[in-house]
């Protein structure tokens, strides 16, 4: 009788099983030759490609949707859906033609007013400065063409252009949405259709080549060109353990390691049939922010004297480990930026212990406490947490390190209040460099206190140094703004530098002719 | 004075026949006390400081100065180890003595009211049905990480366990003589669970707490394995293994060696778990 | 009969204690999922509004009881980021995982109850104390270790296995079972480690008992008595070890499936947990926990129907 159980259990899990197997829906891939697996550092799990939590759905953005402008390798303003455009003499209306014969995913038409919703959409969700408001008009010609009117003159087209905050090309409906309402169906007009049906959020999401996509005639270049797709899927897939995602690119189970963590490049160097590149020149700006608004980083002494225990090449050099992959940039700006000016002296490129504990006394410590937050699910992040604390405490400081992750860190950096009531002293971060590269769009330089970034710094000389540097048109004038407004951060200190950071990223040697760009790019490549 | 000298020459004999007739556990019992020895002087004993930071050492290979190698911080990893199974046998202490103590008070009760025991019961069933190592990971979502919030998440999955044990000897035991003797004689509850129960349940919770230390100090290496143990600046041996895992085709030492502590000191509470069972309660000897 | 409705209708407080649990652990868990799907530069106020959105913003109890309510009528929300249903993300979920803990527990069975038996039947000699050996180091060997060694095994060195991912069923027998075999037998390992102890206990528990004894007596040979009545009386307390374990190979199945880059349930309540996304971290315990109460319920139930020994 009682082999009866067991059978009946094992009755009860083919039973489970074959249904699961039922339910389950045909991912089969074999059906597409041509498959790039691509694995990515993040999970997506937001498909509004202005969505500004993590850098995925900006990626998402730029396989599913066409921009109107894009910038080539050299960082000039190049047309997309864009055909020509115009500016009226006085400089205040910009005319814009879009190409014929453009379509949605769904077939409809791309027209003149799909595109002008989608800049001001685009618009609105520029956060340097707010344009949305020196737009005074924007007005439909005719199905090709569209104009708006500024209020006064500045580069919109930079801003419309830039590759952080792009002008996605959307329906009009969608573009329409309320601003605090996301997207939630992809319908784009790029050279990839996201596949929301085979998407499954926390394993992997997947691109089919756009066949009635039409890319433009000219050779690709960094984000602008032609967008000629050569495979005929991309899978995007979310490996959480990195060990495991490095196994798979070494037997070839992937194609594509979009963003290495430093601690495997050694490792995937010596593999053979796999390259290692670093695609984004710009690299990340990694900062050590402190809360100006509690003491004693309310101090501008205190402040200096962090700054005076910092060594770039300490951080770096842990963190990251193989200086391929690392530079020292004393400069409030990602040293690749033109805008970017180095620190006189051997700050940040050489601590001085005794200078910090003289400022740290002519400040006026009396040992409060400080609290790092320390995200622990990111790995470099953390070890810039361990170093500074280690750093600090030798100059005599009171440190507590506060473990957490990055869910918690966004919502505890918030918190104003003082560090002993759960708000905190000192975060550790780091952006990529094109989001950083001019003192508008570098978000940890917003000096109006109530706008600034978390650590809220408070310098009404600064803020107008960086108003005035966002209308200046003569670019001999603009260097003039910026060289004063870095000579104020040298002292007032917002945050500490601590260096650019550059991604690595590993790619079986069959994969050809990746373009060099921040985003991840899926066209132009071939896969043998 | 003169008696002391043959006491202690029998206890010393008497060990000496222990050991040969259970040499696993002698040998158990003896990693067990060099490591519980080594927790301790951990401060006295480790050649560097576990926490010290320094970009000259790092990802050094096994050498003289460093016999388990440096970390990607130039840690060294034999300190870091030594003060490791500080952590883990706190863990793994605390977790049995908190589940066997909490899980015991329950478990008497449960087994003495029935009242108590309906509703007890109930909410032990459905502590027992969420799997421990999510119930361990939503408490850790909740307490933030810290070793203390570590011992909790860990011991709550743990505690319906002891209690169902302890709830079913406590059931069998109060049917026994010596219990409605001394009912009978008019002896209160509270009495009869101190002088009887405990004294006659202890075997099978000691038994019990050493497989739950063992069990404890695995989940608080794979809570670190899933980069949600005990802060990471803390040098468990769970971190020191997820820390490590990233570096295992270039710098092996880095898993190796936490990996190895772990293992043997696991296998060793497990080991002098059998054995206590075995020379406790003859009569556990077929459960398991 | 009363005593299997008793039993089936028992399941409720359980299910309910376990709602309770999920829900308030969640409910006092720090960080917010309104500010996470906020950008970095939203306002307190626009935070606020997608908080009201969400309905976070009402008092718990109701909070609660909305939920529960919704539960009951078979809708457990959706995902706060991707805006999926939650069923739908279980139901993706679910075939790799159930295949990982069915391989497991196939593993397990087949190597742990011979092996086992084995050993109650030549107890105290070499084989036994092997067994039991190898037993006490499969379940003081983390889980991960194993499935670390394995990987560099089977697949660097031998190049049998792929190192990671998940092959649906409907890609193929071959590679689902390729997918499937390492991670399978990692998981089932540990398990057996622990069934094979209780095999054995179970076993040696048998053989002292009359009826074996009697079966010797009536010239039986010994290999008859094991396979005829030794295992048939050891099988009630063996299967209810199996199914009481299921709720262990779940806690090893969420290691496994991380090792492994395996996207079952265990993955989906990893990423849920660090992105506080409150509506899938409910739903899946509670699913899972359900699922345990019923398979266990289901085999309780199963020998009160057929064997009339037991009674409610």
């Amino acid at each position: 009788m009682e082999d009866f159980f067991i059978m009946l259990k094992a009755i009860a899990v083919s039973i489970a099983l074959g249904a699961a197997m039922v339910m389950s829906q045909s991912t089969s891939s074999l059906a597409h030759e041509k498959t790039l697996r691509v694995s990515m550092l993040y999970d997506l799990n937001l498909i509004d490609p202005y969505a500004q939590t993590g850098y995925l759905p900006r990626y998402l953005g730029f396989m599913a949707y066409d921009t109107l402008f894009s910038i080539d390798s050299k960082g000039n303003i190049a047309p997309q859906v864009a055909d020509s455009w115009s500016l009226s003499p006085d400089k205040l209306v910009h005319t814009i033609k879009i190409r014929t014969g453009l379509k949605f995913h769904d077939g409809s038409p791309v027209t003149a007013a799909d595109v002008a919703a989608s800049v001001k959409r685009a618009l609105q969700r520029n956060r340097f400065i707010h344009f949305a408001s020196l737009v005074t008009s924007v007005d439909i010609v005719d199905d090709q063409t569209f104009s708006f009117t500024l209020s006064r003159e500045f580069k919109i087209l930079d801003y419309l252009a830039n590759i952080h905050t792009p002008t996605f090309i959307m329906p009009k409906a969608d573009a329409e949405l309320p601003i605090t309402q996301s997207i939630s169906k992809v319908n784009g007009s790029g050279p990839f259709i996201f596949r929301h049906d085979l998407w499954k959020p926390g394993s992997r999401a997947i691109f089919d080549k756009n066949t009635a996509y039409s890319p433009r005639s000219e050779a690709p270049d960094f984000m602008s060109g032609g967008k000629h797709v050569n495979v005929d899927r991309v899978e995007w897939v979310y490996i959480a353990d990195k060990r495991t995602a490095v196994s798979a690119l070494k037997k070839g189970e992937i194609d594509w390691i979009v963003s290495v963590q430093p601690e495997y490049i050694a490792d995937l160097k010596k593999s053979q049939g796999v390259e290692v590149a670093v695609f984004d020149d710009s690299g990340f700006d990694a900062v050590l922010r402190m809360n100006m608004t509690q003491p004693p980083f309310d101090n501008v002494k205190i402040r200096q004297a962090v700054m005076a225990t910092v060594d770039q090449e300490e951080y770096l050099g842990l963190a990251i480990g193989d200086p391929e992959y690392y530079k020292v940039c004393a400069s409030y700006l990602v040293c690749r930026s033109p805008w970017a000016v180095e620190m006189p002296g051997a700050t940040l490129r050489k601590k001085d212990l005794p200078l910090a504990r003289k400022l740290l006394k002519e400040g006026g410590y009396k040992g409060e406490k400080i609290v790092i937050l320390d995200a622990q699910d990111i790995p470099s992040i953390h070890q810039y947490a361990l170093i500074t604390a280690q750093n600090l405490r030798s100059i005599g400081m009171n440190v507590e390190i506060r473990p957490t992750d990055q869910a918690t860190l966004l919502t505890s950096r918030a918190r104003r209040t003082p560090p002993t009531e759960g708000g905190w002293s000192i975060f550790h971060a780091a952006s990529a460099g094109l989001t950083v590269d001019t003192i508008v769009k570098n978000h940890y330089l917003w000096m109006n206190p109530q706008r600034a970034f978390f650590g809220w710094p408070d310098n009404p000389e600064m803020e107008k140094l960086r108003i005035d540097f966002s209308f200046a048109t003569d670019d001999k004038v603009a260097h003039e703004i910026n060289r004063k407004f870095h000579e104020l951060a040298w002292t007032y200190v917002p945050h500490i530098p601590i260096g650019n950071t550059f991604e690595a990223s590993a790619y079986r040697t069959n994969i050809k002719g990746i373009i060099k760009s921040e985003v991840p790019t899926f066209w132009n490549l071939t896969k043998d | 004075m003169t008696s002391f000298a043959p006491a202690l020459l029998g206890a010393a004999r008497s060990l000496a026949a222990t050991i040969r007739r259970h040499p696993s556990s002698a040998i158990a019992a003896a990693i067990v006390v060099v490591l519980i020895l080594a927790a301790l002087l951990a401060d006295y004993i480790a050649p560097h400081d576990p926490m010290a930071i320094s970009g000259r050492q790092r990802l050094r290979p096994p050498s003289e100065a460093n016999p388990m190698g440096t970390d990607n911080l130039g840690r060294d990893v034999l300190s870091r180890v030594i003060h490791g199974a500080q952590i883990s046998l706190l863990v793994g202490i605390s977790v049995a003595a908190v589940s066997t103590v909490v899980g015991s008070a329950i478990g008497v009760l449960a087994g003495y009211s029935r009242y108590v025991d309906l509703v007890v019961m109930r909410i032990m069933d459905g502590l027992m049905a969420i799997p421990g190592i999510l119930l361990a990971i939503a408490f850790l979502a909740m307490f933030g990480s810290s070793v203390t919030s570590v011992i909790i998440a860990i011991s709550v999955p743990d505690i319906p366990r002891v209690v169902r044990l302890v709830r079913s000897v406590v059931l069998s035991l109060r049917e026994l003589l010596y219990v409605e003797s001394a009912r009978s004689m008019g002896a209160g509850p509270i009495r009869i669970i101190l002088r009887h129960i405990l004294p006659n349940a202890a075997a099978p919770i000691l038994v019990q707490a050493s497989f739950l230390c063992a069990s404890a100090i695995l989940a608080e290496a794979s809570l670190g394995f899933l980069g949600l143990g005990t802060p990471s600046e803390i040098p468990s041996w769970g971190n020191i293994i997820a820390e490590g895992r990233s570096f295992i085709g270039s710098a092996p030492w880095l898993l190796f060696f936490p990996a190895l502590a772990l293992t043997v000191t696991v296998l060793a509470v497990n080991v002098l778990g059998d054995g206590l069972r075995d020379a406790l309660d003859p009569r556990f000897r077929r459960r398991i | 009969m009363n005593s299997v409705v008793y039993r089936v209708l028992s399941i409720v407080p359980i299910c309910f204690v376990v709602a309770v649990v999920v829900f308030s652990l969640m409910q006092m868990a720090p960080g917010d999922p309104a500010a996470m799907m906020s950008d970095d530069f939203a306002s307190e106020e626009q935070i606020e509004r997608v908080r009201r959105d969400l309905g976070l913003d009402q008092p718990v109890i109701v909070q609660f009881s909305l939920w529960l309510g919704r539960v009951l009528t078979g809708d457990f929300g959706s995902s706060l980021f991707s805006k999926i249903p939650v069923t739908t993300l279980i139901m993706q979920r679910l075939e790799p995982t159930i295949s990982l803990a069915a391989g497991a527990m196939l593993v397990a069975i087949a190597t742990a109850i011979p092996l086992g038996a084995l050993a109650a039947v030549m107890s105290h000699s070499w084989v036994d104390r092997l067994v039991m050996t190898i037993a006490v180091l499969g379940f003081s060997l983390p889980s991960f270790v194993l499935g670390y060694g394995g990987v560099w095994l089977f697949s660097f060195k031998l190049d049998w296995l792929p190192v990671q991912g998940y092959a649906s069923l409907a890609s193929g027998f071959e590679p689902w079972l390729k997918s499937i075999l390492l991670p399978s037998l990692t998981l089932g390992l540990i398990s057996a480690a622990f069934l094979a102890r209780v095999t054995r206990a179970t076993v040696l528990e048998v053989l002292s008992e009359d009826y074996v004894r009697t079966g010797h007596a009536k010239g039986l040979a010994p290999r008859t008595v094991i396979v005829l009545h030794v295992l048939k009386n050891a099988a009630i307390p063996i299967v209810t070890v199996i199914g009481t374990s299921i709720a262990g190979l779940l806690s090893g199945v969420v290691i496994v499936e991380s090792v492994f880059a395996i996207p079952g349930i265990g993955s989906l309540v990893i990423d849920s947990v660090l992105k506080r996304d409150y509506p899938v971290i409910q739903g899946v315990i509670l699913f899972l926990s359900i699922g345990y109460v019923v398979v266990n319920l289901s085999i309780d139930l199963s020998y009160r129907l057929f064997d009339p020994r037991i009674e409610g």
